[in-house]
């Protein structure tokens, strides 16, 4: 375990780019901001009938993956192109801790962002915490956090195949961001498009995180919280498979770093 | 004359250097579920203006995102690959070589804002209604002007500020909320609209409502849109004073590899 917690901070210490104060406080706690703000205005403007606390705790909760997504997928991606992933993939470590160890230092940083997000909405917007089951609120914030973290280490496997991180990224966080139900309702998507959220995580954790603020206790939102472990569990063996194709690709090709997509 | 060239190479020389599928994708994919979760909220008003608003916000926005961060790797690129010597070397202010590559990069931005419009379209079942014709087109042409007058200040000011990644995170989004794109500015707090009456594309964004509404008087779309030229003006002088430090501390140093 030693080896894991070594492996973890030195990966997110060396590969982690935006490690410096502009950029971390940036990122991790005024971008979610001024995306809450952005939405919120635009509705006022328009003049929406909608319930302005649904996409300010939708977004809230979507700043968590946000940060997961582009942090991880950024490490992955610098492991390749600064050299670290072949002494990685050269190494006898245990591959299951080395996959996880990739995610464990950004894992707070997705909880940071969702609270200073509620903390935000709270002071600035006037969202009510009145109603709020606490433990409903926790319990579903780890939940997600997780979930998001498995799914960010999933798809950050082909940063190490792709040319563009950027690319990748962006995808991950726009598909987030239209099939979770953070912004829209899950039952106003057209076609099939709602069944895709179920495969996602974050949709069923943002629905356990919004019943929390009405009062709802952890076991009536319960079939919500197994189901975003139960996504989160996938996304994690999925990864990890991911992860094992990309490292016997590399050694049957003699090629560490290069990028094949 | 040769300014002109110069010009002339840096628009190409950027245009060829972004127009390709991993930059074009990355601003279209960026963008486009953005717009569509704006276009989504927007819709479920009763006014048809707010929708009308977005066309024009999100083609300014899909410029501003580009031209900033693009722009505002400029000169560290050129450092980091080497032919910063040249540019700085040549007789050819480098405010001229900014400023051509923020054209191209305003022309990618209207190109990858395209794919976000037709997104607009289909969600709200609209197309843009206009009441002054003249007013909104002006309202567009000075509003980009404006956006890439802001996004030029970025080239000098990240490399003075020692160039950091993820730095750009912060200033589009920024930009966003400040700039009217989505709403007008007068739905800030009194205190933040102070503060966004200095981006000049919060006063274009003024004048585009006008020219949207059916209340909306050439004469003071007239006087919004002058008062954004002012500005803009102000950040290009800006700019340029910027960009004289940069060169004179390369020169003073004789280090062009030096942040």
């Amino acid at each position: 375990m030693t080896n894991f917690f070594i492996q973890s901070y030195l990966t997110y210490r060396a590969l982690f780019f935006w490690l410096n104060w502009p950029s971390y406080i940036g990122n991790v706690f005024l971008v979610p901001v001024l995306y809450i703000t952005m939405l919120l205005l635009t509705g006022r403007f328009a003049n929406s009938p909608l319930d302005s606390e649904f996409y300010v705790l939708g977004m809230a909760a979507y700043s968590t993956p946000f940060i997961l997504i582009w942090g991880i997928t950024q490490c992955n991606y610098y492991e390749r192109v600064t050299g670290t992933l072949a002494h990685v993939l050269g190494s006898s470590g245990n591959r299951w801790l080395i996959f996880w160890s990739k995610g464990t230092m950004h894992f707070p940083n997705g909880l940071f962002t969702v609270t200073s997000s509620l903390l935000f909405a709270w002071a600035f917007i006037g969202l009510d915490f009145t109603n709020l089951n606490w433990v409903t609120l926790v319990v579903s914030v780890l939940l997600f956090a997780l979930s998001c973290t498995a799914f960010s280490l999933c798809i950050g496997i082909f940063a190490i195949v792709m040319r563009s991180w950027l690319t990748l990224s962006a995808t991950a966080s726009g598909l987030l961001i239209l099939f979770t139900g953070v912004v829209i309702p899950l039952e106003d998507l057209p076609f099939f498009l709602h069944y895709v959220g179920n495969v996602l995580p974050l949709t069923n954790g943002v629905a356990a995180f919004r019943a929390a603020f009405d009062g709802a206790g952890p076991m009536s939102v319960g079939d919500h919280l197994i189901w975003e472990l139960g996504v989160g569990i996938a996304y994690g063996v999925l990864g990890y498979l991911f992860f094992l194709f990309v490292e016997a690709d590399a050694r049957r090709r003699g090629a560490y770093d290069t990028s094949i997509l | 004359m040769g300014d002109i060239y110069a010009f002339k190479s840096a628009f190409v020389e950027q245009l060829k250097n972004d127009m390709h599928w991993d930059e074009l994708s990355l601003f279209v994919i960026t963008h486009v579920p953005l717009a569509a979760v704006l276009a989504w909220i927007a819709s479920k008003g009763s006014s048809s203006v707010p929708i009308d608003y977005l066309f024009v916000g999100v083609l300014l926005m899909s410029i501003w995102n580009r031209v900033s961060i693009r722009v505002g790797w400029a000169i560290t690129g050129d450092i980091l690959v080497g032919t910063y010597d040249y540019v700085v070397t040549a007789r050819t202010p480098l405010v001229v070589i900014i400023f051509a590559r923020a054209l191209a990069l305003s022309v990618l931005g209207i190109f990858s804002g395209l794919v976000p419009l037709l997104v607009i379209v289909w969600i709200s079942g609209q197309i843009i209604q206009v009441s002054e014709p003249v007013l909104l087109v002006f309202g567009i042409v000075v509003g980009a002007f404006s956006v890439l007058s802001v996004a030029v200040v970025f080239a000098p000011l990240f490399l003075l500020v020692r160039g950091r990644e993820g730095f750009f995170n912060v200033i589009r989004p920024l930009g966003v909320v400040l700039g009217g794109f989505l709403y007008p500015v007068a739905f800030l707090t009194p205190g933040l609209e102070i503060v966004a009456r200095a981006f000049p594309a919060a006063w274009a964004m003024d004048a585009v409502i006008l020219g949207l509404d059916s209340h909306g008087s050439l004469m003071e779309g007239a006087w919004d849109l002058g008062i954004c030229l002012l500005i803009s003006l102000a950040y290009l002088s800006l700019t340029y004073v910027l960009l004289k430090k940069v060169e004179r501390r390369v020169r003073v140093d004789g280090n062009m590899r030096a942040f």
